[in-house]
């Protein structure tokens, strides 16, 4: 690495001393390709800094004091033209450091999922549909980091069961505001996404002093058929990536709460919901 | 502007540097647009070897745009996505090229066809302040 330090100053002084000599963009595009060459090398910035602030005690050795105004202010452009290329991988950190993350996230989130699946409460089995419907509107929580979700299904005879997790003002949770947002959910719509001035908009809320973002996706029955919503509210907007794990988990968990209303009338022993 | 070699580069620098001073972006910025331009016009040099890249300002109510078009005839693009993330040089690239350009630039954007070439449209936006709108009603009425 000395080496290599070694071969990058006698560059660096050299191209230096031709800028402040002939100031212009000759001499700071040479920083920018020597920039790609430290980058390309493996120096560190730390390097790039040594490097500079040495070359730059040799220029300003002896200059008057104009002079070594003149010397700092070009060396100051040199260097910020070299290190240019440096802040072009640092975001590229930032990015690739983004990705990990919801990678990371997703990863999270679909054994949640597989966890879900695996759960006893939502096998055919189950002896309280209730407490199926109750998990889902956990996970969905906890998927989509929300304040509060509600899981509403539909069962024989127009039964509606509703699942609430976390604070919910009450007007939110009436029959009649249920309904309403219901109706936001089209026919084959598979998700709603409404950022909060969206739901501000759209009256998702009554209480005036309620602001949330609201995302939506129906529950559905194998032929297409819809039986219930599963809805989640936060302070803060929906993502993309949360409107994915919803729909996923809708998806999922439609499945696994048909099978338990198919079994239900077998293992509770009569019609009917519980 | 015509680009055909490497010494095409100083000039494209030297101009995309002059138009953000002018339309009062940073020198810092100024510096980061230097770079994208670098980018894009070492990418034509390098796998292309000729193309032409246009530069101009935008005037906006809130902002002042400064938009790099640049052109070649090439081959085009075959994995856009990967050029996008990875550059020319795949995986182990430095992440500098396109991936690179985009990353110092508000809004990027490539269209591509293969054996049609591709078109880059890179935009830098500075938002204009209150007093600074207020400056220009007043010279504008002045008028």
């Amino acid at each position: 690495m000395k080496t290599t330090v070694a071969a990058f100053r006698s560059v660096y002084a050299s191209r230096l001393s031709a800028h402040l000599t002939d100031p212009g963009e000759v001499g700071l595009h040479g920083a920018y390709e020597l920039g790609r060459d430290a980058v390309a090398r493996d120096l560190s910035v730390l390097d790039v800094a040594a490097v500079h602030h040495d070359v730059l005690l040799e220029e300003v050795r002896g200059e008057s004091a104009p002079d070594v105004q003149r010397v700092l202010a070009g060396a100051g452009d040199f260097l910020s033209e070299l290190l240019s290329v440096y802040e072009v991988v640092r975001r590229g950190i930032d990015e690739a450091r983004a990705a990990a993350l919801a990678e990371r996230r997703s990863s999270d989130m679909l054994r949640r999922l597989s966890r879900l699946l695996a759960d006893p409460s939502l096998a055919a089995e189950a002896d309280s549909f209730e407490e199926a419907l109750q998990l889902v509107a956990e996970e969905a929580a906890e998927l989509t980091r929300a304040a509060t979700s509600i899981a509403t299904a539909r069962l024989d005879g127009d039964r509606t069961l509703t699942a609430i997790v976390g604070d919910c003002p009450s007007s939110i949770a009436t029959p009649r505001a249920l309904a309403a947002r219901r109706l936001l959910v089209a026919p084959g719509v598979d998700a709603v996404n409404l950022s909060h001035r969206e739901a501000g908009e759209q009256g998702i809320l009554t209480d005036r002093d309620e602001k949330f973002a609201w995302l939506a996706a129906p529950l559905r029955y194998l032929n297409g058929g819809e039986f219930g919503l599963l809805e989640v509210f936060a302070g803060e907007d929906f993502s993309d990536f949360d409107e994915a794990m919803l729909l996923h988990l809708a998806d999922i968990s439609s499945a696994a709460l048909e099978r338990a209303t198919l079994y239900r009338p077998v293992t509770s022993g009569g019609a009917g919901a519980s | 502007m015509a680009i055909e070699s490497s010494g095409d580069l100083v000039p494209a620098r030297a101009a995309a540097r002059a138009l953000a001073l002018r339309l009062g972006f940073s020198r810092t910025d100024a510096t980061l647009i230097a770079t994208a331009v670098s980018e894009i016009v070492r990418n034509i040099v390098v796998h292309v070897g000729r193309g032409e890249i246009a530069m101009h300002a935008v005037d906006e109510d809130t902002r002042y745009g400064l938009v790099v078009v640049a052109r070649d005839e090439g081959p085009g693009i075959r994995d856009l996505a990967a050029a996008l993330e990875h550059g020319y040089a795949g995986r182990g690239g430095l992440g500098l090229g396109l991936p690179g350009a985009r990353r110092l630039m508000d809004e990027f954007d490539v269209t591509t066809a293969v054996d049609e070439g591709t078109t880059v449209t890179m935009t830098k936006w500075r938002i204009r302040d209150e007093l600074e709108r207020l400056r220009e009603r007043r010279h504008a009425g002045a008028q």
